[in-house]
């Protein structure tokens, strides 16, 4: 759990880091976040599938260590 | 820290092919026109300088990697500040050449894969070989920079036979003096490529033999700058500055230009071999960093689990980093260079180097004074006797 809140925080301030350079470049707050958001609304069902197993394999192994854990420590 | 060791030759060869890396992909320093392997040239010398500020904090700290050493110098809160943007900013700089690398096979050769495909591809590969640790990056790299030097010199051996170069595509030198060469080395070449080697800071702690660092760093950046350099000329001797400023990717339009015997051409193949092979030890190299860099900073003892949510992240940034490859180009171009390089390689690591003199000089006086009145209180015993 621990390594996917880490992931999560990184992920969250990469993405700040990024809208802010677009800003710096010289859009708006509304129109990076666009630019940001978009190539996501256009991706192919191939695509979308791929980062939809990216997602799910991400959190399945530390949700299962995490389980795994606890249950050890419930046995003892 | 991964209990890991590489050898000196292990670094050489990966601070070259990271160096390498996006730098031949792209056209730097054509804003000197036709002295644009001149604005390199100085870079490497630049380079030369940042290095040793670098060298110089690691010789302060040599068992730890910066996100460690950083804390030491300014403190804890502001150590660990400072660490979380160097690591954010490696993630970054890693998304930036997957986007590079993603862009390029796009534009040259797969018009028809999405982007987002092309790049899981890639990061996929990069998870994997940083799960694997650092020495198996260093002796993948040792496997494929003698295949790089093969290709780079049958490439030079077929452009010089097609009898393409024209040196007077190089002339006149200095056309409009040394000024925007100077401006162009301290706006782009000293930070990318030469600068960015501050993401070896945190590899060399793992060095076998730490007397070596300073020796073998300069010598890459050397051999890395001299061949960009020459690898500028030649583009700018075969296409012209012209042809170079509207060409994304120069090298493969100087590549795809040889012809030799009416039958040797289209040796875009090398292109790709080289530029991906390139792209993938940067890619390996920042990722590598920042995954070490989060595991330290969050004292996460199995740095490997980070791979591959960290890859995740860098994955998803590339896409959304920019809108369109010229916006990307541009960002690269004039806000990274001017918020993030300039700042983060050359004045942060100054002031730290200048702190951790003045702290270790401090120390060493405290010490000394310490020793000084025992010697003294001995010299009075054996008097007495």
């Amino acid at each position: 759990m621990k390594i996917i809140s880490i992931s999560f925080l990184m992920f969250v301030f990469l993405t700040v880091f990024s809208l802010c350079m677009d800003i710096l470049l010289g859009f708006d707050l509304n129109t990076s976040i666009n630019n940001a958001i978009r190539p996501f609304l256009v991706m192919e069902v191939t695509e979308k599938i791929i980062f939809f197993l990216l997602i799910v394999l991400m959190i399945v192994g530390p949700v299962r260590t995490f389980y795994n854990k606890r249950k050890k420590k419930q046995q003892r | 820290m991964e209990k890991a060791k590489i050898s000196a030759y292990q670094l050489f060869i990966l601070i070259v092919l990271f160096e390498l890396g996006s730098a031949l992909l792209v056209p730097i320093a054509i804003e000197a026109n036709q002295d644009a392997w001149l604005a390199i040239l100085i870079g490497m010398v630049g380079g030369f300088c940042l290095y040793l500020v670098y060298h110089g904090l690691y010789s302060y700290y040599p068992d730890i990697p910066p996100t460690e050493y950083i804390q030491k110098i300014m403190g804890s809160f502001l150590g660990k500040i400072l660490a979380f943007i160097y690591v954010l900013y490696f993630i970054y700089l890693s998304a930036r050449v997957l986007r590079d690398f993603g862009e390029m096979l796009i534009t040259s050769f797969y018009w028809e894969t999405p982007l987002f495909i092309l790049n899981t591809l890639m990061v996929l590969l990069v998870i994997y070989t940083v799960r694997k640790g650092i020495e198996v990056l260093a002796r993948t790299s040792e496997l494929l920079f003698v295949l790089i030097f093969l290709l780079g010199v049958s490439v030079l051996f077929l452009i010089v036979v097609s009898g393409i170069i024209q040196i007077s595509y190089l002339e006149p030198v200095l056309e409009e003096g040394i000024k925007p060469v100077i401006k162009t080395t301290f706006t782009q070449t000293l930070y990318f490529p030469f600068g960015e080697v501050i993401i070896f800071a945190m590899i060399l702690p793992y060095l076998n033999r730490p007397e070596k660092v300073k020796r073998i760093g300069l010598l890459a950046i050397g051999f890395s700058g001299l061949i960009l350099a020459s690898v500028m000329a030649i583009n700018v001797s075969v296409l012209g500055v012209n042809n170079i400023t509207r060409s994304p990717f120069p090298l493969l339009s100087t590549i795809q230009t040889i012809e030799v015997a009416g039958f040797l051409e289209r040796l875009d193949v090398y292109f790709i071999l080289i530029t991906v092979i390139g792209v993938f030890f940067k890619m390996c190299v920042f990722f590598y960093a920042s995954v070490v860099g989060t595991a330290n900073l969050f004292k996460v003892k199995e740095s490997a689990r980070l791979a591959f949510p960290l890859g995740l992240a860098i994955l998803i940034l590339s896409i959304t980093i920019a809108s369109n490859f010229s916006e990307h180009v541009k960002e690269g171009l004039h806000v990274i260079t001017l918020y993030l390089h300039l700042p983060l390689q050359v004045i942060i690591p100054s002031l730290l180097l200048l702190i951790a003199f003045i702290k270790n000089k401090k120390k060493k006086s405290k010490h000394s004074k310490n020793l000084f009145p025992k010697r003294k209180y001995r010299l009075v015993e054996r008097d007495k006797k």
